[in-house]
């Protein structure tokens, strides 16, 4: 498996990076086994720029996000080479090092915003919390939380933010809740902001009215963003880079519109042209066939060769890396060889 | 007005004007704050299913869509209106009459892990319907499982697995062949591709078509994903707070949404992002005119009075709307 470095469009060098990963990599203790669950992933992020990171239920994906809080589950075993956010090395950070990192440089946005809150205390209990932290960073005083707080809800299409400050969090929609939860990660001013299918439990007029927000606060602050999810027209509404995970690995990375205007990895085109042909209204869908490797499946070359209609038998021989393609794309594949 | 809704061919199912009240937990705050004790999941519900047709019936979380489909199985027992079912009145039949009915109908949920038993093998969740719903010769058995096995696209070394052992999409195909067994009327799938990872899930969408065409049954499919409705169903029906709020063919629907609901559902999915749909604050199901009101654009003031009559615009569409669109 290759681990050069990915140096991503545009990029003036590694300081102009706010995250830096490089060969990631992280193993699960299953009953003994060890399960090699994240293979060696790369990324560079910039200030604002959004990636949508794909895949499916066991890519890898969520670990994956959790692994640059460094909230991997206990497990779990990281390793890398480079793991930074805003100069910060995440591998060597103690733990209240990283406490003091989380929320300020790094933020995560979990798919149920419930589970973010504490039920006991009222909405306004917690945006107090999280922008006194603020006021104490800049040497300032905490005692404009409230029209702070209102002028963040308000920034996230809430009108009525007294009332929802003066709630409980089981008193708000799931839709409601989740805006909330943006609107309290973002007055933290992290650097990095990690959203792992944040509209997933969302109904349909919700779900875009929070990719419209996402859309917005690209706009507004200079977050960098990670936007994780297995919903193709998703990522491609909100991201300017995507990054498409099968099995562990990054299979394909590239601008948005290269990625799904030519998608080269055989297994995101299958993915692009279900989603494309679910909304044309076609007669019959293209189908992939076979279903993804377990995470103990072993492997000795490439992981989508089994369900590939382009295999061929070099796919199985060993591991393979990711080549160049286009400006600034990359895809691990063997029909790539040599860009 | 029933009656008027329907065209002459007969329907293998017709929900007629179906409400169904839940009760609410009686909590020390709803008995202060006043809340009515019971909550109205499904309201005044209209809906027939022909023979072979796919039905898709969308709508959010909450909107009553799941409820609807299990109140079809009689599940749940209406507290108004009327279900009929192959020509016959099931609305209040006891659970000992219902198991003829049962044997006509099927329901494959979205979970398929939790829905099948973790210590029966595959083939014992296949010839489970078979010894209880049919008394088919156990000689027979074999072969039928076998059969459906063949049917779903599964190996026959599947029928000596157990559930854990399957992947999503297999297991989906295992509840599909197990809601086939009996050779049902209606097949009711609720969410049942929802879970499923996106690589499987065309598989498994084709897999569902092919059978109905191939069976020749009729399908009620429970979704609130539209383009899933959209490529599954000929007919779909859109419910909004307990209330289907209007129903068209698929292609009349995709093309001239009349509803207003209609209308920013499919919203969502346009390319375009210029109309910009707004969730206005809460709906209140329990407050007197129509269910949208609140959020709807083109509210009227006659809309404040009563929930509009649901009305016949087309064949097979139908509107319950006092402003509709065009």
């Amino acid at each position: 498996m290759s681990n050069q470095t990915l140096s991503i469009a545009g990029s003036a060098g590694p300081s102009a990076n706010v995250l830096q990963v490089d060969g990631l990599d992280l193993f699960l203790d299953a009953k003994g086994r060890r399960l090699h669950v994240v293979r060696s992933v790369d990324l560079d992020l910039r200030a604002s720029e959004v990636l949508g990171l794909i895949g499916e239920s066991g890519s890898g994906k969520t670990l994956t996000g959790l692994s640059l809080l460094r909230l991997e589950p206990e497990h779990a075993e990281i390793t890398a080479r480079i793991l930074r956010i805003d100069g910060a090395n995440l591998l060597a950070a103690t733990r209240a090092e990283l406490r003091r990192l989380r929320g300020r440089k790094v933020a995560m946005i979990f798919q149920d915003p419930v589970g973010a809150f504490n039920p006991a205390k009222r909405i306004g209990w917690h945006a107090r919390q999280v922008i006194s932290l603020r006021s104490r960073r800049t040497h300032g005083r905490a005692t404009g939380w409230r029209a702070a707080a209102l002028e963040l809800l308000a920034e996230m299409d809430i009108p009525d933010g007294q009332r929802v400050l003066a709630s409980f969090p089981h008193q708000l929609s799931g839709g409601m809740l989740q805006r909330v939860l943006i609107a309290l990660v973002l007055a933290g001013e992290p650097q990095v902001i990690i959203a792992d299918e944040p509209t997933t439990n969302l109904d349909n007029i919700v779900e875009q009215q929070i990719l419209r927000l996402f859309r917005k606060m690209k706009r507004n602050h200079g977050a960098a963003f990670i936007f994780i999810t297995h919903d193709m027209t998703v990522a491609a509404a909100v991201s300017d880079r995507i990054a498409v995970m099968y099995a562990g690995e990054i299979v394909e990375t590239g601008p948005t519109r290269e990625v799904f205007e030519s998608p080269r990895h055989p297994y995101t085109a299958g993915l692009i042209r279900t989603a494309r042909a679910l909304q044309a209204g076609v007669r019959r869908l293209p189908e992939i066939a076979g279903e993804p490797p377990g995470l103990a499946t072993p492997r000795t070359g490439c992981a989508f060769a089994r369900r590939c209609p382009e295999r061929m038998s070099e796919c199985d021989m060993g591991p393979i890396a990711l080549a160049r393609v286009g400006a600034t794309g990359q895809v691990r594949c063997l029909l790539y060889r040599g860009g | 007005m029933a009656n008027d809704l329907r065209a002459a061919r007969s329907y293998l199912v017709d929900v007629q004007n179906v409400t169904i009240r839940f009760r609410r937990k009686r909590t020390l705050g709803a008995i202060l704050g006043n809340v009515p004790a019971t909550f109205r999941a499904v309201a005044e519900a209209d809906l027939a299913i022909a023979r072979q047709e796919v039905v898709g019936l969308v709508g959010e979380s909450g909107s009553g869509k799941t409820t609807l489909g299990r109140t079809i199985l009689r599940l749940y027992e209406p507290d108004d209106g009327s279900i009929i079912f192959e020509g016959k009145d099931i609305t209040h039949l006891r659970e000992h009459q219902l198991r003829n009915v049962w044997r006509r109908m099927a329901l494959v949920f979205q979970d398929p892990l939790s829905s099948l038993n973790p210590r029966h093998t595959v083939h014992a969740a296949l010839a489970t319907p078979l010894r209880i719903g049919a008394r088919v010769n156990p000689r027979e058995i074999d072969d039928r499982v076998q059969a459906a096995l063949r049917r779903v696209g599964l190996p026959l070394d599947a029928q000596a697995r157990y559930p854990h052992e399957l992947s999503g999409g297999q297991l989906q195909r295992v509840a599909l062949a197990r809601a086939l067994m009996l050779s049902p009327a209606l097949v009711i799938a609720d969410e049942a591709v929802s879970k499923l990872d996106v690589s499987v899930r065309s598989q498994i969408l084709n897999l569902f078509k092919d059978l109905q065409a191939e069976l020749r049954i009729s399908f009620l499919f429970v979704t609130h994903d539209l383009h899933v409705a959209k490529y599954i169903s000929d007919r779909i029906a859109v419910m909004f707070f307990g209330r289907i709020v209007e129903t068209a063919p698929t292609d009349e629907l995709f093309r001239a949404p009349r509803h207003p609901y209609t209308r920013a559902l499919l919203s969502t999915i346009d390319d375009r992002d210029d109309e910009t749909v707004v969730r206005r604050g809460a709906v209140d199901p329990d407050a007197a005119g129509c269910i949208y009101r609140s959020q709807c654009p083109r509210a009227l003031a006659r809309c404040r009075e009563a929930h509009p009559p649901t009305a016949l615009i087309g064949p097979g569409h139908s509107l319950a709307c006092y402003n509709p669109s065009q």
